[in-house]
């Protein structure tokens, strides 16, 4: 059985996964958890992450 | 916290009937009195996670040895009571029913005498906790691994914001097929052919004028070698014409002289009066200044002919009408050679825009029309096949000497029409003055009669004769003025000359022999044809490379367009990046284009990348690391080595916990590290000694000792925030050593003040005889002895503040 309350904050990212993600994927998963943010801005973030590269 | 349960009715199971509401609290008991049952139902009671499968035969056992009862909890954080109602076999129907757990469960459940509205809501007040203590180190870890995939599935991948994930991948993907439909590798490929064309157009010019220059040098020179040949057959057969001529005029020309003596000596023998003899003189005056006006009239008349190209009088209107045909169309030629220069370059101007319309689609669509004649009307694709038609027409030959030749050509025909209006007035002239011959000789033969028959017919027999002469004098003056003519036409002997050295020095610059000439001159002509065909060709090559070329460019406008004004695009106008722009010249736009397009196929894969992350590290997780710990196949290995240096960093911690640290290692243990390849604990000894030690290896009092640490340190990972937490320490009492049990204590009590939410309950098998150990002590002891003997004889448990014995 296990529980069902999405996490709504990247304080709540469990520890393994915070521990293995990049800054690009902590950064979007942010985003992704931000509830001023919008698709535009998760569009946006990806491809200026991949611009800066 | 307290917890009580209140049973209805015997359902068979035994359960413990109270937790009290201590911090830590220890519950001994005999086997089979409920310990373990008891935790399970609270979890139940607090929507925790719990061991059972909804579908086994021991779900169902459970739930019928239930019965009816209440659980209540009070001494709660947040709220004063939380009171649940639980029929065991309503409870396994609706779990039948529903699978996973919901507030159906129960049969009431309030708080603080209100309805609870959702199991969150349940969850947010109240969690049970088991932490089994059978289970070894190695095997907490796996579980604590499968624990952070458990909640990477349950807690992280539903609150990824899935509606933003999908606009974000629709925005992605419009813009990845708006920068799809253009290749910026195709489009340099075909700018790079149409400039190709281009040059390669130009030479084919070049080498088109090259040739057309060499043939009519070539050309030149045969022309000066026929001219010359002319000069030296015609001239010398005209010589010899015009010698014969004069010889023949002279011959006639004394015959007239005979003539007209013998002519005089007849009217002076016959006439025998002065006034007769002074008319018959007068008369022959007349004739005489009469004939030799006729004669000059028919030599001025036969050089007009012979200028104007005309042979016959008969066929003067015919030679009128050809000239004037001939020069009408000469002067038209004249100024289309004079125009090429100005329509080559309005077809220049019109070309770009008929390409341009082509690429926009309106290539078959009708642009002129015609009002009669077979192609009525003219799509834009024809007239721009006609405009390049043209154009190479124009481009192909160099038209300087065709207009010199032209021009020479007009002042002819001018001239021979001019000279052709002169025939009749000359026709004429010379008809009066013939009318004044037969006039004179009419006067003649009237004076005649004044003589006897004979002499009369004598002298009329005379100037007949001397007539006959005359005409054919004149003829023959006339058939030399046309030999003079053609023969003056051939130039004078020293231009003969000339014209022969100019030839030897221009076939010596060509290093060309006079026989060797026509062969030349055909390969010439031949080569001018090739690189005209050539020119031909490459001048399609260039039509269909810039046709190409120039849908590109309105290709590329329509995107930048399309992104500068389609709003399934806006979102890009706020990136920090330069986007193309539409007054940009086309090398530019795909500059940009091509850094737009670079990021953006960047970001469809990390966006794919970071899709399947969460499945990646769960399995890594399952499937790599908790199978590695397990001693299993590892199947997955995403991110393995991050998450296992991870796992490493969360044991390493347990053990410098330093009351962990001073139980397991030692006094003063330092530089711990955890390695879960090898599955040891390294650390150096307070005298600097490294030490290590299989993980495996630690005894079991110490194993259940560090196996708590780590388990509670799990539930310290748990993200969801809740007000009351009990920890039911569970089955590993048997492990930890009696002198450990100090230490535990100590954990416990610490654990507890750092986290206030948080009872724990310690559940210990009874291993001792409490009755014996209240004889052998005295004082609090002893009574706290008796009190637990006491409990075990009436209710074969007991529960009291843990405390170290």
């Amino acid at each position: 059985m296990s529980e069902a309350s999405p996490i709504s904050k990247p304080e709540d990212i469990p520890p393994a996964l915070a521990a293995v993600l990049t800054e690009f994927e902590r950064a979007l998963l942010a985003l992704l958890l931000d509830p001023e943010a919008d698709g535009d801005d998760v569009a946006r973030r990806l491809v200026e992450d991949a611009l800066s590269d | 916290m307290r917890f009580q349960i209140e049973r209805h009715s015997s359902g068979g199971l035994p359960l413990i009937s109270e937790i009290p509401e201590f911090g830590v609290v220890r519950l001994e008991g005999y086997n089979g009195v409920g310990k373990s049952l008891t935790v399970r139902l609270l979890q139940i009671c607090a929507a925790s996670p719990f061991p059972f499968d909804v579908e086994s035969q021991a779900w169902r056992s459970f739930c019928t040895g239930l019965g009816r009862l209440t659980v209540t909890v009070t001494g709660l954080r947040e709220a004063h009571e939380l009171r649940l109602d639980i029929d065991g076999e309503a409870m396994f129907e609706a779990s039948q029913a529903t699978g996973s757990q919901t507030l159906d469960w129960f049969e009431a459940a309030e708080m603080d005498g209100q309805p609870l509205r959702s199991l969150d809501e349940l969850r947010a007040l109240l969690s049970v906790r088991r932490i089994s203590g059978d289970v070894g180190l190695i095997e907490t870890l796996a579980e604590m691994a499968d624990e952070q995939a458990r909640l990477i599935e349950a807690q992280v991948e539903p609150g990824l914001g899935h509606d933003k994930l999908g606009q974000a991948e629709a925005l992605l993907s419009d813009l990845s097929e708006q920068l799809g439909s253009y290749s910026s590798q195709l489009m340099g490929e075909r700018q790079a052919a149409a400039s190709k064309a281009q040059q390669e157009r130009e030479t084919g010019e070049q080498a088109l004028r090259t040739a057309v220059t060499r043939l009519e040098q070539l050309d030149e020179l045969s022309a000066m070698v026929a001219r010359l040949q002319t000069i030296d057959v015609e001239g010398q057969q005209l010589d010899d014409q015009l010698t014969r001529l004069e010889a023949e005029i002279a011959e006639v020309r004394s015959q007239l002289k005979e003539a007209t003596e013998r002519l005089s000596d007849a009217e002076k023998a016959s006439v025998n009066t002065q006034e007769l003899l002074r008319q018959m003189e007068s008369a022959e005056r007349s004739y005489k200044n009469a004939a030799g006006r006729v004669r000059n009239l028919t030599l001025e008349l036969a050089e007009v002919l012979q200028a104007a190209g005309a042979d016959d009088v008969n066929q003067l209107e015919r030679r009128r009408v050809e000239l004037q045909g001939r020069l009408e169309q000469g002067r038209q030629r004249r100024v289309e050679l004079d125009a090429s220069d100005a329509m080559g370059k309005l077809i220049d101007q019109l070309q770009p825009l008929i390409d341009a319309a082509i690429a926009a689609g309106l290539g078959e669509q009708p642009l002129l029309a015609a009002a009669e004649g077979p192609l009525k009307q003219w799509t834009v694709v024809r007239l721009g096949e006609a405009l390049t038609r043209r154009r190479d027409e124009l481009r192909q030959v160099p038209n300087l000497r065709e207009a010199v030749q032209l021009d020479k050509q007009i002042a002819d025909m001018e001239a021979a029409l001019r000279g052709l209006a002169k025939v009749e007035p000359l026709l004429e002239q010379r008809s009066k003055w013939q009318k004044k011959i037969d006039d004179a000789l009419k006067l003649s033969s009237e004076l005649d009669e004044q003589l006897d028959a004979a002499a009369a017919e004598k002298l009329e027999q005379l100037r007949d004769e001397r007539r006959r002469l005359d005409e054919q004098l004149a003829q023959l003056a006339g058939e030399r003025a046309i030999l003079s003519h053609r023969r003056d036409a051939l130039g004078a002997p020293q231009e003969r000359e000339a014209l022969a050295k100019s030839l030897a020095q221009k076939l010596d610059e060509e290093g060309l022999s006079e026989q060797e000439l026509p062969t030349e001159l055909t390969a010439a002509s031949r080569a001018a044809d090739n690189e005209r065909q050539a020119l031909g060709h490459l001048s399609e090559i260039l039509r269909s490379a810039a046709a190409a070329a120039e849908r590109d460019k309105a290709e590329l406008a329509a995107i930048v367009r399309a992104l500068e004004s389609d709003n399934r695009y806006a979102w890009i106008k706020r990136l920090k990046v330069a986007l193309p722009r539409a007054e940009q010249a086309p090398e530019e736009q795909l500059a940009a284009l091509d850094q737009l397009k670079a990021g953006l196929e960047l970001a469809n894969a990390r966006f794919d990348s970071f899709r399947t992350l969460f499945a990646g590290v769960r399995s890594g997780l399952r499937s790599g690391l908790s199978a590695t710990l397990r001693g299993l196949e590892p199947t997955a290995n995403f991110r393995l080595p991050e998450l296992q240096r991870w796992l490493e960093s969360e044991a390493k911690s347990w053990f410098s916990d330093s009351a962990v640290a001073k139980a397991l290692l030692g006094d003063g243990a330092t530089d711990i590290s955890v390695d879960l390849t090898t599955k040891q604990i390294a650390w150096k000894s307070a005298s600097g000694e490294a030490r290590n030690k299989p993980l495996e290896a630690l005894s079991s009092g110490e194993q259940a000792f560090a196996f708590t640490q780590a388990r509670l340190a799990l539930l310290s990972q748990e993200t969801r925030r809740v007000a009351n937490r009990l920890i039911a320490l569970d089955e590993f009492g048997a492990f930890v050593s009696v002198n450990r049990m100090q230490e535990l204590a100590g954990y416990l009590q610490h654990w507890r003040h750092s986290h206030t939410g948080d009872q724990i309950l310690l559940i210990l098998p009874t291993s001792q005889d409490y009755a014996a150990l209240a004889n052998a002590t005295t004082g609090q002891q002893a009574e706290r002895y008796r009190r637990m003997a006491q409990a075990l004889a009436d209710d074969e448990y007991l529960v009291e503040q843990f405390q170290v014995d």
